[in-house]
């Protein structure tokens, strides 16, 4: 089975304004044409971003992410086979563009789609200076997570330092990191509940982007990363150490102007 | 062994705000002790809310809850004992509250904190005073629902409690109940997906129309302070039908920040 990781969801209290961040940040474009009042689409020409509105009921998060397949009905046999207890939800899609939503065994929600992978199978896409090159999972079962995406989409493991517990899972481009959440990762500070934990960007320069965050900041400060929270004080300095020690995939670690962490590499 | 659950917390952009509704609709209380240039803490005179301010990598939710118990010592070595594969984590001394952070099979994450123990400031010294208005349930939903009210009764002395609410599993310290429900996808059908986690608080109010004329009220005098909408167009209309047959109360609302609160008459 041909999977790719395709898509990204933030839920946000200022999706308009996190929008405008990722575009000015990070390059992302509209992926489509929408009315205003509409979700924000964004995207790296591979992976779409869409900010949602924060509603009642619903946290303010790095909410959950996409996964698109050749063949929408062998994965769902597979998971029907092998993971009986996890359930779908029907999307409103149908034939080519039918959606499903899914979750793991540790209940991470991820919206499989039908594709024409095609256009991925040319190959002639080029890749934009800066886009995302993973997302991150923190998992209370991580090799029982890790399995399931590896035997459900055939995402393929890849090699990790033999002291590493986390699990690397790529479709090609982008890779699915699976983290193990556990509370001593969390000493000396603030506790994150187990769930998407960051999005990583690899960047043609980290010295660019960094000049890029300084100019747009200048303009509006209101675009300025969360960087004065992330690793300041006692607490947020054991966060970044954290954040460092569990994904060794950056090496420029940051938050969107939300609060989100991001793990920039180039 | 007495256990209370005593605490809950919310991460919010907005905490100030945050702490002035609860305060205002619900009158809450916070500590003369309390430390400005940190989290709020209020308090039902039972239950205890920090309103935590949001920082980088923390979700802005209904975050976690916590237990206090009688004797610290036994329960951590009760837990390590029969639930070898749950952690429970020392916290920093900057806590006023807690001690540990713990979690159950699941990985619901709370607090853990000795009753009458040095380590308790702020609100929580002198949460003892007759409300009106209280907090009286706190509902989860979570993949393992019965595992994890086995869990809380097995390991905090927490009864049964027998719930109107289909598929729910509830445990009480006598006052305050954590409703358990399975987390099921298909739930969500006609709207947005929530993952597993906290999903809304319960009130007991003394009185439910005065309680929604105060509402009224307050938000006519500060609109800053108006309940965030619940039941909005078709999706919100679903959320809310979801969450009514999925709480105990009469009335159904949200803070400004969007959480979701049951409010019982």
């Amino acid at each position: 089975m041909k999977a790719k990781i395709n898509q990204l969801t933030i839920v946000s209290e200022s999706n308009y304004a996190l929008g405008r961040f990722y575009e000015g940040i990070f390059h992302l474009r509209p992926t489509e044409t929408k009315s205003p009042t509409e979700d924000v689409s964004i995207g790296d020409g591979h992976i779409g971003l869409s900010i949602k509105p924060r509603l009642s009921g619903h946290p303010a998060q790095l909410d959950s992410f996409g996964i698109e397949v050749d063949d929408i009905e062998l994965a769902l046999a597979r998971i029907r086979e092998s993971y009986p207890k996890t359930m779908f939800q029907e999307g409103s899609g149908n034939g080519s563009r039918a959606t499903v939503s899914a979750h793991d065994p540790d209940g991470n929600v991820f919206i499989l789609s039908q594709a024409d992978m095609k256009a991925r199978d040319e190959g002639g896409r080029q890749k934009p200076v800066r886009f995302i090159d993973h997302i991150a999972l923190r998992v209370l079962h991580p090799k029982e997570v890790a399995e399931f995406y590896a035997k459900v989409f055939d995402l393929a493991p890849l090699d990790k330092p033999s002291q590493q517990k986390n699990y690397y899972l790529s479709d090609g481009h982008a890779t699915l990191v699976i983290i193990p959440w556990t509370l001593s990762d969390f000493e000396g500070t603030g506790i994150s509940a187990r769930g998407m934990d960051h999005i990583g960007f690899k960047v043609e320069s980290i010295a660019a982007l960094k000049s890029d965050i300084d100019r747009v900041a200048a303009k509006n400060y209101r675009f300025q990363p969360n960087a004065s929270i992330v690793g300041k004080g006692k607490e947020g300095a054991v966060r970044l150490a954290m954040f460092r020690r569990t994904c060794p995939l950056g090496c420029h670690h940051m938050a969107d102007s939300d609060g989100l962490l991001l793990d920039v590499s180039e | 062994m007495a256990s209370k659950i005593n605490h809950v917390a919310i991460m919010s952009g907005n905490y100030a705000l945050e702490s002035r509704f609860y305060e205002s609709m619900f009158g809450m209380r916070g500590s003369p002790k309390g430390r400005l240039s940190k989290a709020v803490s209020i308090g039902d005179g039972y239950v205890g809310m920090n309103i935590n301010a949001r920082r980088a990598g923390r979700p802005a939710r209904l975050d976690h809850f916590g237990i206090q118990v009688d004797d610290l010592d036994a329960t951590v070595a009760l837990v390590k004992d029969k639930y070898p594969e749950v952690e429970i984590l020392k916290r920093p001394s900057s806590r006023p509250y807690v001690e540990f952070a713990n979690h159950d099979p699941d990985g619901n994450v709370f607090d853990l904190s000795q009753a009458k123990g040095d380590k308790l400031k702020d609100i929580y010294t002198h949460n003892d005073w007759q409300a009106e208005r209280t907090i009286s349930h706190i509902g989860i939903r979570t993949l393992n629902a019965e595992a994890c009210a086995e869990f809380y009764i097995d390991m905090f002395d927490l009864k049964p409690a027998n719930l109107p609410i289909e598929n729910a599993y509830g445990v009480t310290d006598g006052r305050v109940t954590l409703i358990l429900l399975p987390w099921n996808i298909r739930d969500y059908a006609p709207t947005a997906i929530v993952g597993p986690g906290m999903d809304y608080i319960g009130f007991k109010v003394e009185n439910m129309a005065k309680f929604k004329e105060d509402v009224r009220t307050i938000g006519d005098g500060n609109p800053l302070l108006t309940p965030a909408p619940v039941g909005l167009g078709s999706e919100g209309k679903a959320r809310l039908e979801m969450l009514q047959r999925s709480s105990l109360g009469s009335w159904h609302i949200a803070d400004p920040d969007g959480v979701l609160l049951d409010i019982v008459g």
